[in-house]
């Protein structure tokens, strides 16, 4: 037992509603996968991608690939129950095979474990024959599919630092209904749980029903949640219902909000990270609660931040705002392609700059904290996930009676910041906009519809002539 | 109130206040309202409880708020019937 010592907490379990697993059972759980894995020729330096949903079974088997050192690609699965949108044919394809893993009991749990040939595979480059490393998506904005690759090593000084700054114990039962296949799920909420000894209630899909009884049978000190989340459980449920500790992140949430969830459930802590970076920054629980509300914490230990491009022209709250860049010693070790080619201006395997772009626009106070206002392109993020103008634009403009449409942030919705489209009528056409939402419903995900749709006869342009994105929000 | 006419309600309530694009036709009373039927997410799920406090004049406990009771049209209803006739004052 190299990363996990259950030993220390013989009280303390994992369970997801139905199978429960005491921790100090992984010993020999993991003794019984050594026999199963190697009859499945599956080597540690031979990557392949692993589907995980939040259940029991997928969790110890994701414990016992960073226990010896496997490394692998998460995934949600591919095909029912969960939903997803990935192709297997499009699967990255120097992933030899895909590792999936059945909800059987757990006396069974190897029955339920295993290897799909990956159609997609071609080979893997001799460099990544490595053991160690662990893969992820990220939702790049600019379609061409990318891998983050991390070191299991200095992934886990992370999760260790986070499990630190979060002051989880073995005291704490801890709700997780976000998924472990994102970094949140994985490297803020449940890896540091883990490490700290705590018991863990794994959830598939925020669903406030569910989440509230099962509230019920676990009854947790400590959840992870998106602040979309945090909306609807102030919507949703009836009384006030204390946590040790909320943690939340994603997009930034509303100091309102903050405000309402504090009073009713407790103590809530920010928390910034990413695909790339793991868990940058997080406010502690022992912070007062002004300095939770208004950032998301100090940068972990060792994480530097520094500001570029500061925005002059804004208003006086937004003083000093620039795009977020983070220097961090346990982040990832580069970009791959799917082929596991070294992609992009920090690409696997080549001296980088040291600096990591978040992408995020942000500002550092002189204490050292970190405030993150939004994302710098053109996407909001919405139920928890990037919405690109572009997309909603694309299925806009199929429908016949629009011929040009522009989609901007402005105000709040339910599902996140507000999103408007401005739509100029095709000729001889008079849309209405409960025929273009219903368009929009068709085409796109809830999240991705617009909240409210304005039919103007024209476009405010820039002396360049590009649309004026910013006289739209004005209007 | 019939479970017929509370059935009939409910279907109006989500084909006209919800936010799910969905029209009276097309909602069956034996239909699951999440992810595996009618696609009721948490915002969906959210509104059309307090849309039902409001409609019917009840108030769900945190307790009552459960998959149990709302698995279809079919269970929800009958679970207002329950929940009508317990606000009736004795």
């Amino acid at each position: 037992m190299s990363r996990f010592n259950p030993d220390h907490f013989p009280q303390q379990h994992i369970t997801d509603g139905q199978v429960e697993l005491p921790l100090s059972h992984l010993p020999l759980l993991f003794e019984r996968l050594d026999q199963h894995f190697s009859q499945l020729d599956l080597s540690p330096s031979n990557p392949f991608i692993f589907e995980c949903l939040n259940s029991v079974p997928h969790a110890i088997v994701l414990l016992y690939l960073f226990d010896r050192g496997y490394s692998f690609l998460l995934l949600p699965p591919l095909s029912p129950p969960a939903s997803t949108e990935l192709d297997p044919a499009t699967l990255p394809t120097f992933f030899s095979a895909l590792l999936k893993v059945q909800e059987v009991p757990l006396e069974g749990l190897e029955s339920g474990i295993d290897r799909q040939p990956n159609p997609a595979f071609t080979g893997v480059p001799e460099v990544l024959q490595v053991p160690h490393r662990l893969y992820m998506r990220t939702s790049g904005s600019t379609g061409t599919p990318k891998l983050v690759v991390h070191h299991h090593d200095r992934f886990f000084e992370n999760v260790a630092a986070g499990q630190a700054r979060l002051d989880l114990t073995p005291s704490d039962r801890v709700a997780i209904p976000v998924p472990l296949f994102h970094m949140y799920g994985l490297g803020a909420a449940f890896l540091p749980s883990i490490l700290a000894g705590a018991s863990v209630d794994l959830q598939k899909g925020a669903n406030l029903l569910r989440y509230i009884q099962r509230e019920q049978k676990f009854d947790p000190t400590v959840a992870f949640m998106t602040p979309i989340f945090c909306e609807m459980l102030l919507k949703g449920r009836k009384s006030p219902r204390p946590y040790r500790m909320t943690v939340a992140a994603g997009d930034r949430m509303r100091s309102e909000t903050f405000d309402r969830y504090e009073a009713q459930f407790g103590c809530l802590v920010k928390l910034y990270g990413s695909t790339e970076m793991g868990i940058m920054a997080a406010a502690s629980p022992q912070d007062g609660v002004d300095l939770r509300s208004n950032s998301v914490g100090l940068p972990l230990p060792g994480i530097r931040f520094k500001l570029e491009h500061p925005q002059a022209d804004l208003a006086p709250d937004w003083e000093g705002l620039g795009e977020l860049w983070c220097h961090n010693p346990t982040g990832f070790e580069g970009y791959v392609d799917s082929q596991g080619q070294p992609w992009g201006d920090q690409a696997w395997g080549h001296q980088s700059t040291d600096w990591f772009r978040t992408k995020d626009f942000g500002q550092i106070y002189d204490s050292g904290r970190i405030s993150v206002v939004g994302r710098c392109d053109h996407s909001v993020n919405r139920d928890g996930l990037l919405v690109f103008f572009s997309d909603v634009e694309r299925a806009i403009d199929t429908c016949d009676s629009v011929e040009l449409s522009v989609v901007v942030a402005k105000g709040e919705s339910s599902r996140g910041k507000g999103l408007v489209a401005y739509c100029i009528p095709a000729k001889g056409f008079q849309p209405v906009e409960s025929e273009i939402r219903a368009h929009c419903f068709d085409r796109l995900p809830k999240r991705a519809v617009p909240d409210s749709i304005q039919i103007l006869k024209s476009l405010p342009l820039l002396p360049n002539g590009k649309v004026d994105r910013q006289a739209l929000v004005r209007l | 109130m019939d479970k017929a006419s509370i059935i009939a309600k409910l279907k109006e309530i989500i084909a006209n206040e919800l936010d799910i694009n969905l029209t009276v036709e097309e909602i069956d009373e034996q239909t699951s309202l999440f992810e595996d039927g009618l696609g009721f997410d948490s915002i969906a799920t959210v509104e059309m409880i307090s849309l039902v406090e409001k409609h019917f004049d009840v108030q769900f406990e945190d307790s009552e708020l459960s998959p149990e009771y709302f698995g279809n049209l079919n269970i929800l209803s009958q679970f207002i019937i329950k929940k009508l006739e317990a606000e009736v004052p004795a």
